[in-house]
């Protein structure tokens, strides 16, 4: 593994996006910086700016006028970027699939990589899903064309 | 009864009938006179080719309802000049229910680009995006 | 000469949780107007409850994560008032307990908020460090940290037993010290009163005006609080409650509000375990609601007001939720023209923005 990639993994900077959510998961995602679950200890940082981020939190099912905005925020990310969508309504839209406003869900707009359920996810489950897609960016390193990483019910597991 | 106080009283009151739409400046003045708070601007379809507005206003411990019966097409006298906060709560009624104020713009909650036309009328049946794009798929 | 720019701020910014766009007329570092621009979070909630008024209870708490069960309080309020129902002292009771102790995550939430904002790294994370502890005592009572999923039409779904009046109790009083030492920071301290102190100012006036609610308005002496009209256990005989009020108007106060108050809810929840009486907790609703109801609770930043309209059917006809911040936002066109631009993000949270409530 290159020094970028191992830089990369053990030190991963955020930006963090709310694309219409109730903002209970993004309270649990400020949370993740607090000393209870501390991922700074991870080396995580949250970062404002997009060209500075390698993972991008994304919570909300995503409404008509944020769309832009976030694709807009993916296409300035530089590659290797890792898509994380946190929450029932960033994974599917539920409970606000059926609503004028809303596209339903992160992957109607952008390629999402790990999808974290839970309404409000839990902290424990947020850092989870980040650990699991630094597992898929340990995996790439080694062969860029894995894009799958399972997670059966006993623990975490990596296949290519 | 469970409530606030003030709500159990009103419901224990005869509900008044509603006034015509000319009224409303007339009665706002007044509620602005007695240094009412504006609580909200509630739009309602009846149904019937009519919109029911309710202005709510908390005076004297107190809320107090004012209710005018709106023709659809005609347009409404904004009360914004006595109450600025009540812009917010009329340019969201011109984007839900396609009513309009004087001198008040809309584009507030949705965007022309969207393509919802008031989503909250009875008559106006909005879809979500996904089945939008389907059936301009099908029809383009 | 001077030259007008126009500053973005937002809707994604580092200091900003939620998509809000303000678009700033500069001129030298010095800001002398603004557009407020919404709706980025607009989901179109008010059709989607009128599509079935039972599934409203739950889906009413996720208009917004942070003041979810004043939403569902004041949901389950409007259709009991439509039905006449009484609900039973001790359901009453226990609303008051977990509405007060969600305006002290609120609160908690807000002030850590403000301290990083204006770069008070230290002061954030203590804040929110106490702020898990009120968190963890919710996920013990509710089985969830953010939607409690605890109302139901007629009261409390399940009761809440003798343990966990005592966890309540226990871990408020551990807590008490430490909320002291925040007071104490946020009171004093030197760094945080030279940036809130005199910024933001909003006149009472200009308050009443706009129809400013909640910590906002009682900042500014305007002493409204929903809580006095007695809805929920307010009114029961043996709670005293006076609202917190303060008349500088600025940034500082609107926070010296919110650490006050975080002591009046500890106080109410300590009044309401001493008032719960062996009793149901609900009592049983049937049938289709008709009629109409105005709801209004204190939310943590001021009132919710909730419109009900039923006609004896599963749908209903109309329901209208007109939120704390939908007045509140419109007077950053008063607080933030004349600041420097470094102060806006101080001034944008000093008013506690939640904008999921305010575009639902």
């Amino acid at each position: 593994m290159r020094a970028t990639d191992r830089s990369r993994v053990k030190s991963p900077w955020i930006l963090h996006f709310d694309t219409g959510s109730c903002n209970g998961c993004d309270i649990e995602t400020w949370a993740l910086l607090t000393p209870r679950y501390d991922i700074e200890r991870f080396g995580m940082l949250n970062k404002a700016n997009p060209k500075h981020a390698d993972i991008l939190l994304v919570t909300g099912p995503v409404s008509m006028k944020v769309a832009p905005r976030l694709k807009n925020l993916y296409d300035q990310m530089p590659e290797p970027r890792l898509v994380i969508a946190v929450g029932n309504c960033a994974c599917t839209g539920a409970p606000f699939e059926e609503c004028y406003n809303v596209h339903g869900g992160v992957g109607k707009i952008i390629p999402v990589d790990v999808f974290i359920p839970g309404c409000a996810a839990r902290p424990e489950a947020i850092i989870d899903g980040v650990v699991l897609g630094l597992k898929l960016w340990k995996r790439r390193a080694f062969s860029p064309n894995a894009s799958s990483v399972s997670a059966p019910a006993g623990g975490v597991e990596v296949k290519g | 009864m469970t409530g606030t106080t003030e709500q159990q009283a009103a419901a224990a009151r005869p509900k008044p009938a509603p006034m015509p739409a000319s009224e409303i400046r007339s009665k706002v003045m007044k509620m602005s006179r007695a240094s009412a708070q504006l609580v909200a601007i509630v739009a309602v379809d009846l149904a019937d080719g009519n919109f029911e507005l309710i202005y709510s206003f908390f005076s004297r411990s107190e809320l107090i309802n004012l209710r005018f019966t709106v023709p659809d097409g005609v347009e409404i006298d904004s009360i914004s000049d006595m109450f600025p906060g009540a812009v917010n709560f009329e340019r969201e009624i011109i984007d839900l229910f396609g009513l309009r104020f004087k001198g008040i713009p809309g584009w507030l909650m949705l965007t022309p680009e969207s393509g919802i036309v008031a989503p909250l009328r009875k008559s106006s049946n909005p879809s979500t995006p996904a089945s939008r794009e389907k059936q301009g798929a099908n029809h383009g | 000469m001077v030259s007008l720019s126009v500053t973005p701020f937002g809707p994604q910014h580092p200091s900003l949780l939620e998509p809000i766009h303000l678009k700033l007329k500069v001129e030298e570092e010095k800001v002398v107007g603004v557009d407020i621009v919404i709706g980025y979070n607009h989901r179109g909630l008010e059709r989607a409850m009128e599509l079935d008024f039972k599934r409203n209870i739950y889906l009413s708490e996720r208009v917004c994560g942070i003041c979810s069960f004043q939403h569902s309080t004041a949901y389950c309020q409007a259709i009991e008032q439509m039905a006449g129902l009484e609900i039973p002292t001790r359901a009453k009771l226990i609303r008051t307990i977990m509405i007060e102790l969600q305006r002290m995550t609120s609160h908690l939430l807000t002030l850590g908020h403000i301290a990083e904002v204006m770069g008070y790294e230290n002061l954030f994370m203590q804040t929110w460090r106490e702020r898990e502890s009120v968190m963890a005592l919710i996920d013990r009572i509710a089985g969830n940290r953010v939607h409690y999923s605890m109302n139901t039409i007629g009261g409390i779904r399940k009761d809440v037993g003798y343990d966990t009046t005592k966890d309540i109790e226990i871990t408020l009083m551990q807590l008490l010290p430490k909320l002291e030492e925040i007071r104490g920071v946020f009171a004093k301290d030197s760094t945080f009163r030279k940036r809130t102190v005199g910024v933001g100012v909003l006149s009472r006036s200009a308050a009443v005006k706009y129809g400013a609610v909640g910590p906002t308005a009682r900042a500014s002496d305007v002493p409204y609080d929903v809580r006095l009209s007695s809805y929920a256990g307010y009114g029961v005989e043996g709670i005293r409650f006076r609202p917190v009020h303060r008349d500088d108007g600025d940034s500082y106060s609107r926070s010296m509000v919110r650490v006050e108050e975080l002591f009046q809810s500890v106080d109410l929840i300590q009044q309401s375990i001493g008032l719960l009486r062996d009793e149901p907790v609900n009592v049983p609703f049937r049938g289709n609601p008709s009629g109409e109801a105005f709801s209004r609770v204190e939310a943590p930043r001021g009132e919710l007001f909730y419109y009900v309209k039923a006609k004896g059917e599963v749908r209903l006809d109309r329901v209208k939720i007109r939120t704390p911040t939908f007045v509140n936002v419109q007077c950053l066109a008063e607080m933030i023209p004349n600041c420097q631009l470094a102060d806006v993000p101080v001034i944008t949270t000093s008013i506690d923005p939640c904008i999921c409530c305010t575009d639902r």
